[in-house]
């Protein structure tokens, strides 16, 4: 079955036909624009959820394991596959020697990132670790990551571990399709600086008490004794 | 293509890098995601069921994902199951290899959510 064709929009009433082809236009391009920004909308709670994901899945890894291999290398992968580091080297202080020693690294050669006195002027490249290190504030570089190497790392962030900075991490460049730190980027960033030190403290712990858990019984005792101890300092 | 019944396997060996596959692919509505710890691991779980589409790293212990994307397109139960390869940026020739052997796209680390999602949705023709 064949119907007849629309009429034009104008057809009936064509001394005012502009007007209501005009309203429609008007309304299909606010509809338009709505649409787009709904879509923008989409896409950045898209991006901030990826985010979260991230910085949720990268905190719970962290603390999954007190093996300290493990946390190790889970701070390796943090930083390679989910930061885009192409170079790092993370650094533990060592209070009697006065200097900052590389304890993990990858893609670079050893020799060239020795221990870094923390009283001897530093040399190319070291002022911001131990800048990073004397203030306990990261310096993450902004807009492109293109020309960061040794001398210029691309992120410096300290370990902090109640409330001292134990180390630093030093981010010295990127792979290349990472052109810029994102806020992604960044909220990893803090979550390394807050949270990796206290992994490798909860691994040192683990190790130190012969890398065994507590029996159940021991555990109960434990958690009792510390509660009614704290019962008694409340009551005095 | 119905998502109703749609499964995607994903073989990474580092937890943290499959916990975020995971997170990522469950956003897709009705895709049921099954996980393998390597590529011995997935021809293991290729065995008990057929995948949509398999997710696979390439470096990994015990069997990598190369090796994976040839038992997987030798085997005709699974010669047109769609495989997306993760790889690093330094691994050009894995990439190329595993694409020749038969994988159909690659992403490459560190991954973003919205692009594994965009990338499994265009293979399993799902609308955006």
């Amino acid at each position: 079955m064949s119907h007849p064709p629309h009429p034009p929009p104008d057809s009936r009433s064509p001394q005012g036909a502009g007007e209501p082809l005009a309203a429609l236009r008007e309304r299909v391009a606010v509809l338009e624009r709505e649409n787009r920004s709904l879509t923008e909308r989409s896409d950045r709670l898209e991006d901030e959820v990826a985010a979260l994901a991230n910085v949720c899945v990268a905190g719970e890894q962290l603390h999954a394991t007190l093996d300290l291999t493990r946390v190790l290398g889970l701070l390796r992968e943090l930083l390679q596959q989910l930061v885009g580091a192409r170079q790092f080297v993370v650094y533990l202080v060592d209070p009697q020697a006065q200097e900052l020693q590389p304890v993990v690294h990858d893609n670079v050669e050893p020799t060239r990132f020795p221990s870094l006195s923390l009283s001897a002027t530093a040399g190319p490249g070291a002022e911001a670790l131990l800048r990073v290190f004397a203030r306990g504030e990261a310096e993450i570089r902004e807009g492109s990551l293109a020309l960061a190497g040794p001398l210029e790392p691309a992120a410096v962030l300290p370990l902090r571990l109640a409330g001292n900075v134990v180390g630093v991490i030093s981010v010295l460049c990127v792979f290349e399709q990472k052109l810029a730190f994102t806020a992604t980027d960044r909220a990893l960033f803090e979550l390394l600086s807050s949270r990796a030190a206290g992994a490798l403290a909860g691994a040192f712990l683990f190790g130190a008490g012969g890398g065994a858990f507590p029996k159940p019984a021991d555990l109960l005792a434990y958690v009792n004794a510390t509660i009614a101890s704290a019962d008694r300092r409340e009551t005095i | 293509m119905s998502a109703a019944e749609l499964t995607c396997l994903v073989v990474e060996d580092s937890p943290m890098m499959r916990q975020l596959l995971v997170f990522a692919l469950a956003r897709i509505k009705n895709l049921r995601v099954v996980e393998a710890d390597d590529g011995f691991d997935g021809l293991r779980k290729l065995a008990a069921q057929k995948f949509d589409i398999i997710v696979t790293d390439i470096n990994m212990p015990i069997m990598d994902g190369l090796k994976l994307v040839k038992r997987v397109r030798s085997d005709p139960a699974h010669q047109d199951t769609p495989i997306v390869i993760i790889t690093t940026e330094g691994a050009k020739e894995d990439r190329q290899r595993a694409l020749a052997l038969g994988a159909n796209a690659y992403i490459t680390k560190p991954i973003q959510a919205p692009q594994v999602i965009a990338q499994v949705k265009l293979l399993l023709k799902l609308d955006a």
